[in-house]
C-alpha cells in the first residue's frame, strides 16, 4: 500500500490538477491557431515541450519535437496541391498535443474525478475511460496481430510486406478492427457492473483540486502564451 | 456460515434478441455453434436456482449451455446491456434485479470476466482495484484501507504499482478478482476463473474463495475443470441446453464415474489416453530437435535455461509446466519467433536457421482471432499463397478433414470460438509447415471441447507433421500427448 499512499498526494511530476492540464491545452491550442509565423509556432512548440517535461514526460516531449522538425522540414518541400498546406496544418496541431500529452502523466482516476466535479454529462466520462484503456491497449493489439501475422508465415520476411501491400494492409486491419470491437464490448459491460453509471461523486485516492502550484502554473502558461502571441504582433 | 437466500431465479427464461449474443455463448465450442444453436430461439428456459448467501454453486454443461447467460441474468445485463426478452423473476437480497440501482448492484455484485484484460480500466494495479470504490464514491482513505485488505487477500499486495500490462496472466487473474471483492460485495460471480491458471494457482484461487465464502460472500461460478472445486463447492448445477438438466451435491457429484460424467460431456480427472505418454522419444526418430537452448528476456532476465528436447513427426509432443516456466518462450524459440541465445535447433541433425524455422513451421496462437485475415474461410486457408489447382484440391481436403466445408464461404470474423480455431487448424494443416505449435487449445473447453481438440491434433499428426502443444492442463497433456517435455522438472533438474 506504500506506493498507493505515495501517490496520494501528487499525481504527476507537479502535483497538478487534471483541469489545469486541460486550461494549458485550450490556452496553447488557441494561440496555435493564432499565429502564422514559424519563429512563433517553434517558440510554442518549445514551451509546450518544457511544459510537458516539467510534468515527466522526457521520451515523450522528444518524440514530440522529433515529428515537429520532420513535419517542419517536409513544409518546406515544393510540393504539389495542398500537401503544403497539410504539413502546415499538421505543425500547428503538434503544440498543443505536446501540452495535451501530460494529461498521461495523470492517473485515469484522477482525470475522472475532477471531470467528474465539472458534472461533466456520464457519457462523456465514460468515452474518457475508454480512451484511456484503449489508449494503453491498442499496442499490446497491434502487437500481437503483427506476431500472429509472422507466426503464420505469411510474410516470413520484410520483402513480402513491401511486394504484397494491400494484403500487409488487410492482414493487420481487420483483426484490429474486430478486436477492438469485441474489446469495447466488453470493456462496457464490465464498465456499467463497476459502477460507472452510478453518477455524480466520484472519488479518487489521488489529489484533485485546484493549489497554488495549480495557480502558479496556470500563470505561468497565460504569460508565455500571450507573450508568443504579442511577439507576432510586434514582428 | 450460509444464511438467508441471496441470489434466488424464479421460473426464468430468457431469449436473446440479437444473435451475436449467442456466439459469445457458444464461443468455445464447435459442435453446438455449427448449426444446432444457431436454430435454436431461446437461451435459457425456466431456470430456477436458490442460492444463499456463505454457499457456492458451480454451473456446468458443455459449452453453448447456457452458463454465462445464466451469469448475465444474476448481474443484471441479460435484458439491459444485452438485449433480449426475459420472463420469471431474478432477485437479489429479494429485490427485482432490473430494480437495483447501479450503485445497489455495484455494491451487492462483484464480477470475474474469463479474461481479465476485458474487464480492466486503469493503468496501475492499486488504480484497477480502487476502480469500483471510487465510482461508489467511498472516502479516499478507506478506499486505500480496502484496496490493501483485497490485495493481501488475492495475493497482489506487492504489485500495487506495477502496470497491468507488466504481469502474467495469472496475476491478472488475481488481480480481477481483488478488484471484484475491494468493496466486499455479497455476491461474487466468476466465469471460468481458472481457465488461465496452472494447478498451483487454481489451489490458491481456491483457497481465497473458500475464505471468501466463509465471510458469507456467495459464490456463483461457471467453469470446466470441475473437481477443483470440489473444496469449496455446496452445488453442482448442469445446464443442457438452457435447461438446467441435473443438480448434484458434492458426494453425489464426487461419486459420477468418468463414464458418467462423459455422457454429460464433462472432465473428469480420470479421462485417459489410449496410448501410453512417453518421455522421450527414440534417439533416431525423425524430427526436430532443441540442445541445450536458452534464452532469456533481456529486461526481466526470465525465459529457458539449458532445454534439450526433442519433437519427433507423425506425433504430438506436449510442453507442460506451470505458469511463468517459459512453454510459450521455448515454442517461440522453436518456430523461430525468438533467437536462442546459446545451444542449436536441428531438424534430423541439420542445424535450423531461424529464418528456415520460420518457414518450416506454424504457430498457432491461444486467441485466434489474431490469425484471421481473409473474407472467407476458403480464402483464409490458401492466404498469401500462389493458388493453383493441386493448392486447391489441398484447400479442400483441409477443410473436408476439420468438417468446415459447408462454412467454406463464411466470414471467419463471424464463426464460434472454436470454428475459428478449426479453420486456423485447417489452414496449418494446408500448409507446408512440417511443426505445428498450438499455445493452450483447451482454454474454456469441455470435456467435449477438449477430445476434439486431441483429434485434431491425431489429424494434423497424422499427415507426418510434428505438433507441439503448450499446455498447463494436466488432463490435456495426458489426452493428447506421445511425448512430454515438462518444463517444471527441467526447472528443477
Amino acid at each position: 500500500m506504500n506506493d498507493m499512499e505515495e501517490t496520494d498526494i501528487k499525481c504527476g511530476l507537479l502535483g497538478l490538477d487534471p483541469r489545469t492540464h486541460l486550461l494549458s491545452f485550450f490556452l496553447v491550442g488557441i494561440v496555435s491557431m493564432l499565429i502564422v509565423n514559424l519563429l512563433e509556432t517553434v517558440l510554442l512548440q518549445a514551451f509546450a515541450t518544457a511544459y510537458l517535461t516539467a510534468n515527466g514526460r522526457t521520451r515523450s516531449a522528444t518524440r514530440t519535437c522529433v515529428s515537429f522538425t520532420v513535419i517542419c522540414g517536409l513544409s518546406f518541400l515544393p510540393l504539389p496541391g495542398l500537401y503544403g498546406v497539410l504539413f502546415v496544418s499538421m505543425l500547428h496541431m503538434i503544440p498543443p498535443f505536446t501540452t495535451g500529452c501530460a494529461f498521461f502523466s495523470l492517473s485515469p482516476s484522477a482525470i475522472m474525478c475532477a471531470l467528474d466535479r465539472w458534472h461533466l454529462p456520464q457519457k462523456f466520462l465514460v468515452g474518457i475511460c475508454m480512451i484511456f484503456r484503449f489508449a494503453s491497449i491498442l499496442p499490446f493489439e497491434m502487437r500481437s496481430i503483427l506476431r500472429g501475422i509472422r507466426m503464420r508465415g505469411i510474410f516470413p520476411s520484410l520483402l513480402g510486406i513491401v511486394r504484397h501491400p494491400a494484403l500487409a494492409y488487410e492482414c493487420f486491419y481487420t483483426p484490429l478492427v474486430m478486436r477492438s470491437l469485441r474489446l469495447s464490448n466488453e470493456l462496457a459491460a464490465s464498465a456499467e457492473l463497476r459502477g460507472i453509471g452510478i453518477g455524480t461523486g466520484r472519488t479518487s485516492v489521488y489529489h484533485v483540486g485546484f493549489t497554488l502550484r495549480d495557480a502558479m502554473c496556470a500563470l505561468v502558461v497565460t504569460a508565455a502564451v500571450a507573450g508568443i502571441y504579442a511577439l507576432e504582433a510586434v514582428l | 456460515m450460509r444464511g438467508t437466500e441471496t441470489v434466488a431465479l424464479k421460473n426464468v427464461s430468457f431469449y436473446y434478441l440479437d444473435e451475436s449474443e449467442l456466439s459469445d455463448e457458444t464461443s468455445a465450442d464447435s459442435e453446438v455453434s455449427a448449426g444446432r444453436y444457431e436454430s435454436t430461439e431461446s437461451c435459457v428456459q425456466d431456470i430456477c436456482l436458490n442460492i444463499p448467501a456463505g454457499s457456492c454453486t458451480v454451473l456446468c454443461g458443455r459449452s453453448g449451455s447456457g452458463k454465462s447467460t445464466v451469469l448475465r441474468l444474476i448481474d443484471g445485463l441479460a435484458g439491459t446491456f444485452f438485449p433480449g426478452e426475459k420472463s420469471g423473476v431474478v432477485l437479489v437480497h429479494g429485490t427485482d434485479v432490473f430494480d437495483l440501482s447501479p450503485r445497489n448492484r455495484t455494491k451487492s455484485i462483484g464480477v470475474v470476466t474469463q479474461d481479465p484484460r476485458s474487464q480492466f480500466f486503469m493503468g496501475t494495479v492499486g488504480d484497477e482495484i480502487a476502480f469500483s470504490l471510487e465510482n461508489l464514491g467511498t472516502d479516499p482513505s478507506d478506499t486505500i484501507k480496502f484496496v490493501q485488505e483485497a490485495a493481501t487477500l488475492s495475493g497482489v499486495s506487492r504489485l500495487l504499482a506495477e502496470k497491468l500490462t507488466e504481469l502474467s496472466s495469472g496475476q491478472k487473474q488475481r488481480v480481477a478478482l481483488a478488484a471484484a471483492i475491494a468493496n466486499r460485495p455479497q455476491i461474487l460471480i466468476l466465469d471460468e476463473p481458472t481457465s488461465n491458471l496452472d494447478a498451483e494457482g487454481s489451489q490458491s484461487l481456491i483457497k481465497i474463495l473458500g475464505e471468501l465464502k466463509r465471510n458469507g460472500v456467495a459464490l456463483i461460478i461457471s467453469e470446466h475443470r470441475l473437481h477443483q472445486f470440489l473444496p469449496v463447492a455446496d452445488e453442482f448445477v448442469y445446464l443442457q441446453e438452457g435447461r438446467i438438466a441435473a443438480r448434484w451435491d458434492v458426494e453425489k457429484f464426487t461419486s459420477l464415474s468418468e463414464h458418467e460424467t462423459a455422457k454429460f460431456g464433462l472432465r473428469h480427472p480420470d479421462m485417459k489416453s489410449d496410448s501410453e505418454i512417453k518421455s522421450y522419444p527414440a534417439k533416431d526418430a525423425d524430427g526436430w530437435h532443441m540442445t541445450d537452448v536458452t534464452y532469456l528476456y533481456p529486461s526481466t532476465k526470465r525465459g529457458i535455461k539449458g532445454i534439450t528436447a526433442e519433437f519427433p513427426f507423425g506425433s504430438v509432443t506436449v510442453i507442460c509446466g506451470e505458469n511463468g516456466t517459459g512453454k510459450t518462450t521455448l515454442a517461440k524459440v522453436l518456430v523461430g519467433a525468438a533467437r536462442e541465445q546459446r545451444g542449436i535447433v536441428a531438424r534430423n541433425g541439420k542445424h535450423l536457421s531461424r529464418k528456415e524455422r520460420r518457414l518450416l513451421s506454424y504457430f498457432v496462437m491461444q486467441d485466434v482471432d489474431y490469425q484471421l485475415y481473409a473474407g472467407s474461410v476458403a480464402d483464409e486457408v490458401v492466404l498469401g499463397r500462389q493458388v493453383d489447382d493441386a493448392l486447391k484440391a489441398r484447400a479442400w481436403e483441409a477443410l473436408a478433414a476439420f468438417g468446415l466445408t459447408d462454412l467454406a464461404d463464411r466470414h471467419p470474423a463471424s464463426l464460434s470460438g472454436g470454428q475459428k480455431q478449426r479453420v486456423i487448424l485447417a489452414t496449418a494443416y494446408c500448409s507446408d509447415a512440417e511443426l505445428i505449435v498450438l499455445d493452450e487449445p483447451t482454454s474454456g473447453l469441455d470435456g467435449h471441447g477438449m477430445h476434439e481438440v486431441v483429434h485434431w491434433c491425431r489429424k494434423l499428426a497424422s499427415e507426418k507433421k510434428a505438433v507441439v502443444v503448450i499446455t498447463h492442463d494436466e488432463l490435456l497433456a495426458q489426452l493428447a500427448g506421445d511425448y512430454i517435455v515438462d518444463l517444471s522438472l527441467q526447472k528443477r533438474d
